[in-house]
C-alpha cells in the first residue's frame, strides 16, 4: 500500500514540463479578468501594475476607450452601469465626469487614463491594447482618428514601452500601421486569414481564441511571418494546451498558473 | 497635584485591568480547569479565493472551546500544477449551542500561505484573517462545515520597485471537516 502511495506520488511529481520559453506571458486586462484570485479589478492601475511588476510578465492587455474629449480611458465593457458607480457609456462622457468614477469593489479601484499610467520604469515591457470601437449608447463606431492621434502622442511619449493594436476592425489596421503601430488582428479562425490576405490586409500577427485554434494553425501562421497571440484561458489546463501550441505569446487570467505552467 | 493625578491615572486604568483580568480568569476556569479536555486530529477540504486546500489539522478542545492548528496545501497548485502550495493556519471557535451531538457557534481563523511561480522569483504570500460560522454533528466523529468571510493581505516581490508590495482585499474560507477524537 505504501509502495503504491509513493509511486502515485513520484507519478505526480514527476511529469516533465515542455520548453516554452518563447512564449511570452501577458496579463488579461491587468492581473486578469473577472477572476477571484486577482484581489484588484481588471483594467485598473492597481491590476496593470501588479502584472507589470510580476517577474516573468512580458506585457498586459488593455482595454481602452475614447472619451469624448479625446482621452483614453482603460474599461473593458461597452456601459459603465454593471461595474462601476457611474452610467452611460465613456465615448459619451468627458474626462472630467470620469476622473471620479470608481469600480463596484471593496478597493473601489478609480477607472484610469492610459496617459496616467506610469510607464517610466516598465522598459521592456509591451502593452497589447484592445481598441474598443463601439459607442454602444449612439449605437455608432467611435472616432478612430482622434484615438490614433492620442495613441500616438502616448507612444511617443513612451518609447521605452511597445504598443502594439489589437483590432476587430480590418477597416483601420492601415491606419494604426500607418502611425508606426504594429497591428494584431482578432479572428474567429484560421478560415478568416485566406480573405484578409485577399483583401490586402496585412498584419504584423494574429489573435486567437484558445478553442478555436489548433497547434497546426499557429504554425501556419508563423510559417508566414505572423506572429500568434491566443487568449481566453484561465484554468491550469487551457493554459497548458495552449502553451503546447507554441504560439508567441498567450493572454491569461491567471498570471501565477500560466507562469508554473511555463517554468 | 500632578502626581497625584498621575497615579489616580494608574490606579483607574490598573483596576480597569485587574477587572478585565478577573473576567478572563473565570472564563478560562469555566472554559478549561473544570472541563477535561480532548484531542481531536482532522481533515478538511476548503475553497478560499486561491484554491482549494485539504488541510490536517490537530485540536485542542474543551467543554465549548476549540483551538486548533492545521498545515494544507493547494490543490491545484500542488497537485495538478507541482507547485507546492503550503498554508498553515491556526483558529479558535467557541460552541454556542450545544444540543444532543450538534454543535454550533462562532469561530476566528488566521493563516499564511505561500507560493513560488518560478523557481527563481521571490514568493507570493497571503495573510487572510476570517470570521464566521461553524456546525459540526458527532461525538467522537465529528462531520463539520465553517463558512467564514474577512480579510486577505497580499504581498508580493515587485520586479520593478526592487522591493515587496502588498495589497488588500476581502476574502473567504468555506470547508467541510471530518475529525476524530482521541
Amino acid at each position: 500500500m505504501r509502495f503504491k502511495l509513493f509511486i502515485l506520488i513520484a507519478l505526480l511529481f514527476s511529469c516533465r514540463k515542455g520548453n516554452y520559453s518563447s512564449v511570452t506571458i501577458f496579463g488579461h486586462a491587468g492581473n486578469g479578468l473577472t477572476i477571484q484570485n486577482s484581489i484588484y479589478h481588471d483594467n485598473s492601475l492597481e491590476s496593470i501594475q501588479f502584472a507589470l511588476e510580476t517577474e516573468g510578465v512580458f506585457g498586459v492587455e488593455i482595454d481602452v476607450q475614447l472619451s469624448k474629449d479625446g482621452d483614453l480611458w482603460l474599461f473593458h465593457d461597452s456601459r459603465l452601469d454593471n461595474e462601476t458607480n457611474s452610467t452611460g457609456c465613456i465615448s459619451e462622457k468627458l474626462s472630467e465626469d470620469l476622473i471620479d468614477v470608481h469600480y463596484r469593489t471593496i478597493n473601489k479601484e478609480r477607472l484610469v487614463r492610459l496617459k496616467d499610467i506610469p510607464l517610466n520604469s516598465c522598459a521592456g515591457k509591451t502593452l497589447l491594447i484592445d481598441v474598443k470601437y463601439l459607442n454602444d449608447c449612439a449605437g455608432e463606431d467611435i472616432n478612430v482618428p482622434v484615438f490614433i492621434d492620442e495613441i500616438e502622442s502616448i507612444a511617443a511619449n513612451n518609447p521605452q514601452v511597445n504598443f502594439i493594436i489589437l483590432s476587430k476592425s480590418k477597416y483601420w489596421v492601415s491606419a494604426f500601421q500607418n502611425a508606426g503601430f504594429e497591428v494584431y488582428f482578432e479572428m474567429e479562425n484560421l478560415s478568416e486569414y485566406e480573405s484578409l490576405i485577399n483583401s490586402g490586409i496585412h498584419c504584423e500577427g494574429f489573435i486567437l481564441k484558445n478553442s478555436s485554434c489548433t497547434a497546426e494553425d499557429v504554425a501556419f501562421l508563423q510559417q508566414n511571418d505572423k506572429k500568434v497571440i491566443i487568449f481566453d484561458m484561465r484554468a491550469p489546463k487551457p493554459i497548458r494546451k495552449a502553451l503546447k501550441k507554441m504560439p508567441d505569446g498567450i493572454i491569461t487570467d491567471d498570471i501565477g498558473a500560466a507562469l508554473i505552467e511555463k517554468h | 497635584m500632578s502626581e497625584n493625578l498621575i497615579s489616580s491615572k494608574i490606579l483607574g486604568s490598573s483596576l480597569k485591568y485587574s477587572r478585565f483580568l478577573r473576567v478572563a480568569m473565570i472564563f478560562i476556569l469555566i472554559h478549561f480547569g473544570s472541563f477535561s479536555q480532548t484531542h481531536s486530529i482532522s481533515t478538511s477540504v476548503g475553497i478560499t479565493r486561491f484554491d482549494i486546500f485539504h488541510s490536517i489539522a490537530y485540536s485542542l478542545d474543551t467543554n465549548r472551546c476549540s483551538f486548533s492548528a492545521g498545515l494544507a496545501y493547494g490543490i491545484n497548485r500542488t497537485v495538478f500544477q507541482q507547485k507546492i502550495f503550503p498554508r498553515v493556519s491556526a483558529g479558535f471557535h467557541y460552541s454556542a449551542l450545544k444540543k444532543n451531538r450538534f454543535e454550533l457557534g462562532p469561530e476566528i481563523s488566521y493563516s499564511f500561505s505561500f507560493l513560488k511561480y518560478t523557481s527563481s522569483s521571490k514568493p507570493t504570500m497571503w495573510n487572510e484573517l476570517n470570521t464566521g460560522l461553524f456546525w459540526s454533528f458527532g461525538n467522537r466523529v465529528k462531520v463539520g462545515q465553517s463558512v467564514l468571510v474577512g480579510y486577505v493581505g497580499q504581498s508580493h516581490f515587485s520586479t520593478i520597485q526592487q522591493k515587496r508590495t502588498t495589497g488588500s482585499t476581502w476574502g473567504y474560507y468555506v470547508d467541510l471537516k471530518l475529525s476524530y477524537a482521541f
